[in-house]
């Protein structure tokens, strides 16, 4: 299930991609709907190009239980915060966003725990944001990862959940969208759906600790 | 010649990397196989080579820092190791390293460093990967590759490439591995996630009929080791084989809780350059069902017997058979040998009457006496050295 309070039906193994506008609440958005994923005991692996692992845990472990939380931070160890950052359990950490095969392989190794050591079989992996890769390397570099991960998450039948802060016309990100199934527009306080003979629109908001969607159209 | 520094690699390659030559690390995306350039590198280091170490994602710092992750102090090689910093010039900032790649997305601004320093014989040139220079430059890094390859040839130099096996333009990887001197694949496997890593030699221009692969797992610290996924430890109850598993183990659960559940015990031992997970079979008749079972994909088997107690000899016999291990490579572990009433492993082998062929090992598994040596006999059964 995409959202348990959302009438949509976004098949299993999808690849969706969330783009808004800087501060239209992408990331924010992305974050109920993983959060609401914890709460119902599937495992989401969060790769952070912005927020350190340490944070986004936090930001979780306030709203629930985070067994099934994994994040790859890809920030602390280029800011140099702290010296000897060492991979735990659930945080595990590259160079730099630049580095995409270390982040393969730290999604991989997570992977494996869920899947295998814990019996997970209903995954998510987000990616907030892939403008940060687009930003340290070149799209078809960038492509050539997605095409990976993508392909991972159709064997798993998990989802996929990448960020776009920005234009999802942008002629830039358009090789990157052959492997999305379903685009996601968010606009104020809208988000169209657009994937898989879907196109439906509805308004948002955060209520307490809750995101709500209203007036499907 | 040099070591790749890669448990078992130097035999698969006929006894390491000739000078002259090169040699590729083809890596799956999502395994984590750029160690296997860093363990080259290391062990080289350690030996005293020249090297010159390629990095492309981190700077010199971060570099160290990952070195150390497996236990590896580079910092002790200053005089031996120099690094080329192709990163810190992505993203400006200023880098402390001796050499410096000023604009790493132009693939000619690498040449005249590579020319300078592809120049004493004997000098291992690593790329930390070479895919990522690939990225940035574009297709166009391969015609500059090759003739980097043909320098480190003409000087007698060794080249050592980690490259990440994305979804590239199929010519881009035919062009590469054709100039290569050799290729190792690193890759994972499961159906549907990555549950296990092998390596495998696809290309040794030197050899006339290149083989050999091998499943590993990554400690840290420690690094590549080769990895056995089972061995199976089974004998009579009481004869010793919780001690005995967790006298090997550097980790152990032991299950010992009866009633609704079966005991079972695991270990996990790393030793040299192996790892290994080792369970254990429970002992008494009425788990005989289960014992082939836990048996299926065993690589090899202790047999742990008691050596003070003759009259569990056919029950240990039949254990052995029970568990369909016949054709598995086995060890008779003749366990508590500081008992005085313990016969010697000649009388146990006629008791049990076991041919020659099968080995038997004196021990003492509450004071680890024996342990290692029957470890290091199953291995070399299970490797096939013996
Ligand atoms: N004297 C002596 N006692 C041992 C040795 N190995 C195991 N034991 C003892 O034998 C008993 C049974 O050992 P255990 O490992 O539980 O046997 P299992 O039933 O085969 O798992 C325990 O009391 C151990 O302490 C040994 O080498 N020498
Ligand atoms: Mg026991």
């Amino acid at each position: 299930m995409f959202y348990s309070k959302l009438d949509i039906g976004i098949p299993k193994g999808s690849n969706i991609l969330l783009s808004g506008p800087p501060m239209s609440g992408v990331s924010t958005m992305v974050k109920y709907i993983s959060l609401d994923a914890l709460k119902r005991k599937e495992a989401v692996i969060y790769i952070s190009t912005k927020e350190t692992g340490e944070r986004v845990q936090k930001w979780f472990s306030e709203r629930t239980e985070i067994d099934g939380l994994g994040i790859v931070d890809c920030i602390s160890k280029s800011l140099r915060l702290k010296t000897n950052i060492e991979d735990n359990k659930s945080i595990k950490f590259v160079s730099s966003s630049v580095d995409l095969t270390g982040i393969s392989v730290k999604y991989s190794n997570l992977l494996e725990r869920f899947w295998n050591v814990e019996e997970y079989r209903d995954i998510r992996i987000v990616i907030d944001s892939l403008s940060t890769l687009l930003m340290y390397s070149n799209v078809q570099t960038v492509f050539r990862f997605l095409h990976i991960l993508t392909g991972r998450i159709k064997k798993i039948e998990g989802y996929g959940l990448f960020i776009l802060d920005g234009n999802p016309e942008d002629p830039q990100v358009a090789p990157v969208k052959q492997l999305i199934d379903v685009l996601a527009i968010i606009e104020k306080n809208k988000i169209i759906f657009v994937g898989f003979g879907i196109n439906r629109e509805y308004e948002f908001r955060i209520e307490g600790d809750e995101l709500i969607f209203g007036g499907g159209r | 010649m040099i070591s790749s520094g890669i448990p078992r690699l130097d035999t698969f390659l006929g006894g390491g990397i000739p000078k002259g030559k090169t040699l590729m690390y083809l890596i799956q995306p999502e395994v984590e196989g750029e160690i296997f350039g860093m363990q080259t590198l290391y062990t080289n280091l350690e030996k005293g080579v020249k090297s010159i170490f390629i990095i492309t994602k981190s700077d010199p710092q971060s570099v160290k820092e990952q070195f150390e992750e497996y236990g590896w102090d580079i910092n002790r090689y200053k005089d031996e190791l120099i690094f080329v910093d192709a990163y810190s010039g992505l993203i400006g900032s200023k880098s402390n390293a001796r050499y410096c790649i000023e604009d790493p997305n132009d693939i000619n601004s690498y040449d005249s460093i590579m020319e300078k320093l592809i120049k004493d014989s004997e000098t291992l040139i690593t790329f930390s990967s070479l895919s990522s220079i690939i990225d940035l430059c574009g297709e166009e890094a391969i015609d500059h590759i090759k003739k980097w390859n043909d320098m480190i040839s003409s000087h007698n130099c060794i080249g050592v490439y980690n490259f990440t096996d994305w979804p590239y333009p199929k010519r881009l990887k035919e062009r590469l591995r054709d100039m290569m001197n050799a290729i190792v694949r690193v890759w994972g496997i499961g159906e549907r996630v990555i549950l296990g890593q092998y390596y495998g030699v696809l290309k040794v221009d030197w050899l006339d009929n290149p083989k050999g692969t091998l499943m590993f797992k990554i400690s840290k610290p420690g690094g590549i080791k080769a990895f056995i996924p089972k061995i199976l430890v089974t004998g009579p109850f009481n004869a010793g084989k919780s001690t005995f598993i967790r006298a090997l183990s550097t980790k152990s659960v032991s299950v010992d809780r009866m009633g609704t559940t079966v005991a079972l015990d695991k270990g996990h031992i790393e030793y040299g350059d192996i790892t290994a997970d080792i369970f254990g079979t429970p002992g008494q008749q009425r788990f005989d069902p289960i014992l082939k079972y836990i048996a299926n994909e065993a690589m090899g088997v202790f047999l742990i017997v008691d050596s003070t107690k003759p009259e569990s000899f056919s029950r240990a016999k039949s254990m052995l058979e029970k568990t369909k291990v016949k054709g598995l490579p086995l060890i008779v572990v003749a366990n508590k040998q500081d008992m005085k009433n313990a016969l010697d492993i000649e009388e146990i082998r006629k008791k049990m009457q076991l041919p020659e062929s099968i080995e038997i090992v004196p021990a003492n598994a509450l004071n680890k006496e024996g342990v290692f040596e029957a470890f290091e006999k199953l291995i070399k059964k299970i490797e096939g050295r013996e």
